[in-house]
């Protein structure tokens, strides 16, 4: 299952120290169920505070967030958040951070550990079931942290920088595999990244915030097809799109 | 800025004065032999270098050994008269005497007793307490500021009013150890919460959890060995307090064994209590240890 979002003229003002920050303002933009959309912007560009408000975490100050054209009103199981920092509980293994969401929605035990089995074998950790987060490289970890999302069946999950903090061979095999996780699960996915090449490789669509106030400069529609190799990494058009893409932001460094 | 430069120097900043050019040859030369390759770095004084256990151990053993062998030395080269301080041999009698009478056994158990039990009180209050603060800002700012005020205020300066509030029973000692843990317990049990990453709670909040399993299965799991190192610190601070509790009309205990032993000038069983205080306080420490090791392993790296 998957779920459409929609965002309506969105604004987010935060007082800090007596000053009145605006870090989101006028936005506006919508994803199709099933659709995999990212988010890209220099830091300060209110992108992870948008993610925040379509989890349910923060409320916006003005306008509305929905899914499903439904307003947004807190956390729920519809949607799933994974972090860049993995945030596992170190003493739980594998499988009951996996379990972790299905707990708190009180499901059976024997259920329970059908469905922790299945998403292990998705993220391809069957074999680290009891291993203890702080045995795993980055990569596992995130993979661990994405199987706990999508075991409550989700059908958003939002990714705020999730391989902000691996390294490159390593983000890459995690590229294919959220791809793959995608095309599996049909899951609406929206990642905020700062990575330009990992949004254009993985999304369907990329909207390009600017900074302070956080906006949305522009819609860039990625239009490659969705069986995507590697190799699409080196085609003319990728480097396109990525260019385009670098010299919308760098103007806006250059603004600021 | 604008400055106007030499026409060679236009493409290309000028280099910076180097050690060559400001030192003599010699120098110079000495200056760059030293600073090739680094120094060799020394294990024992490398700022966080680990040390080979066989040296741990040594090391440790020493710390014991050597104030001890300090002490024997001065003592028996008669520098001091063994009236202040005894030899070591007499402390050893010292403290068999008060085995042997069963005066140790009496004492010991008093005043455990009474830390004991006033520790346990003060835990009780300061670990839900401090986990409320931690987690909720409006509880903190409501006991913060006192806390801030009370925790500055010398427990023994209460000794008069807890003698007036509650006489020289057992009550005024045991409170003098909650009054003088309870504080800094709160504190620092609230400071343990603060450590809980807030993507951990944000993610509970995610997957459904409401308040109480947010303090289920996030905060009382990851504060649990913070709570358990809090609670090593402060009984120390209890063991210190003993001494003035016991001096409010106590018949027995390690704390009034010492104030006796020193009006009648007997050093040494001074001593013989204080090593017996230092190892219950060794051997409660090293326990608490082992249990915080046991339950949170994960928190050892």
């Amino acid at each position: 299952m998957s779920a459409s979002l929609e965002v309506r003229d969105l604004s987010k003002q935060f007082v800090v120290r007596g000053r009145r920050v605006v870090a989101l303002e006028g936005i506006n933009l919508a994803v199709r169920a099933g659709e995999f959309v990212s988010i890209v912007g220099s830091s300060g560009c209110g992108k992870s505070t948008l993610l925040s408000i379509l989890a349910g975490l923060e409320q916006p100050t003005a306008g509305e967030a929905l899914i499903e054209g439904r307003p947004i009103l807190g956390p729920g199981p519809d949607r799933g958040l994974v972090f860049q920092s993995y945030s596992l509980l170190p003493w739980r293994t594998v499988a009951q951070n996996v379990a972790l969401g299905l707990e708190l929605s009180g499901m059976d035990r024997r259920t329970m550990r059908d469905v922790v089995d299945y998403y292990l074998e998705v993220v391809g950790l069957t074999a680290w079931r009891d291993a203890r987060p702080s045995q795993l490289s980055g990569g596992m970890r995130q993979r661990v942290a994405i199987a706990r999302a999508l075991a409550p069946d989700p059908e958003v999950l939002l990714l705020d920088e999730p391989f902000g903090a691996l390294d490159a061979q390593t983000k890459a095999s995690m590229h294919e595999f959220l791809r793959s996780v995608w095309q599996r699960t049909g899951t609406t996915i929206v990642m905020v990244t700062h990575d330009v090449e990992e949004a254009i490789y993985l999304s369907e669509r990329v909207y390009v915030f600017s900074a302070h106030p956080g906006r949305v400069r522009e819609e860039v529609r990625i239009p490659f097809a969705p069986e995507r190799t590697p190799a699409l990494r080196r085609e003319p058009e990728f480097f396109d799109l990525r260019d385009r893409i670098q010299s919308l932001l760098a103007a806006e460094e250059a603004a600021a | 800025m604008h400055r106007t430069l030499p026409a060679a120097d236009q493409n290309r900043p000028a280099a910076p004065p180097t050690l060559g050019a400001v030192l003599p040859a010699g120098a110079a030369r000495r200056q760059r032999a030293r600073r090739l390759g680094g120094r060799r770095q020394r294990t024992f004084l490398q700022i966080g270098a680990p040390i080979p256990p066989l040296a741990w151990t040594g090391l440790a053993v020493l710390s014991f050994l050597l104030p001890f062998a300090a002490w024997a030395a001065l003592a028996a080269s008669g520098a001091v008269s063994q009236v202040f301080l005894p030899l070591p041999g007499d402390v050893v009698s010292a403290g068999r005497r008060l085995v042997t009478s069963g005066e140790l056994a009496a004492d010991t158990w008093a005043s455990v007793r009474r830390i004991g039990l006033g520790f346990a009180i003060s835990l009780a209050i300061s670990v839900p307490l401090g986990l409320a603060m931690g987690a909720f800002r409006a509880v903190n700012a409501l006991f913060e500021p006192v806390i801030g005020f009370l925790r500055y205020l010398p427990a023994t300066a209460f000794v008069p009013l807890l003698l007036i509030w509650q006489g020289i029973g057992e009550e005024p000692k045991v409170t003098l150890i909650v009054l003088g843990t309870v504080f800094f317990n709160i504190l620092m049990v609230a400071n343990t919460v603060w450590q809980v990453p807030t993507e951990l709670i944000k993610m509970a909040r995610t997957l459904g959890a409401g308040n109480y399993r947010i303090f289920r299965h996030i905060i009382v799991p990851h504060t649990l060995p913070g709570v358990i190192d809090t609670a090593r610190v402060n009984l120390a601070a209890a063991w210190n307090l003993i001494v003035v509790a016991e001096l409010l009309a106590a018949d027995e205990g390690l704390g009034r064994r010492i104030s006796v032993a020193g009006k009648f000038l007997r050093v040494d069983e001074i001593f013989a209590v204080l090593a017996v205080i230092g190892v219950i306080g060794l051997c409660t420490d090293l326990g608490l240890r082992v249990l915080r090791n046991r339950i949170a392993p994960w928190s050892q790296e």
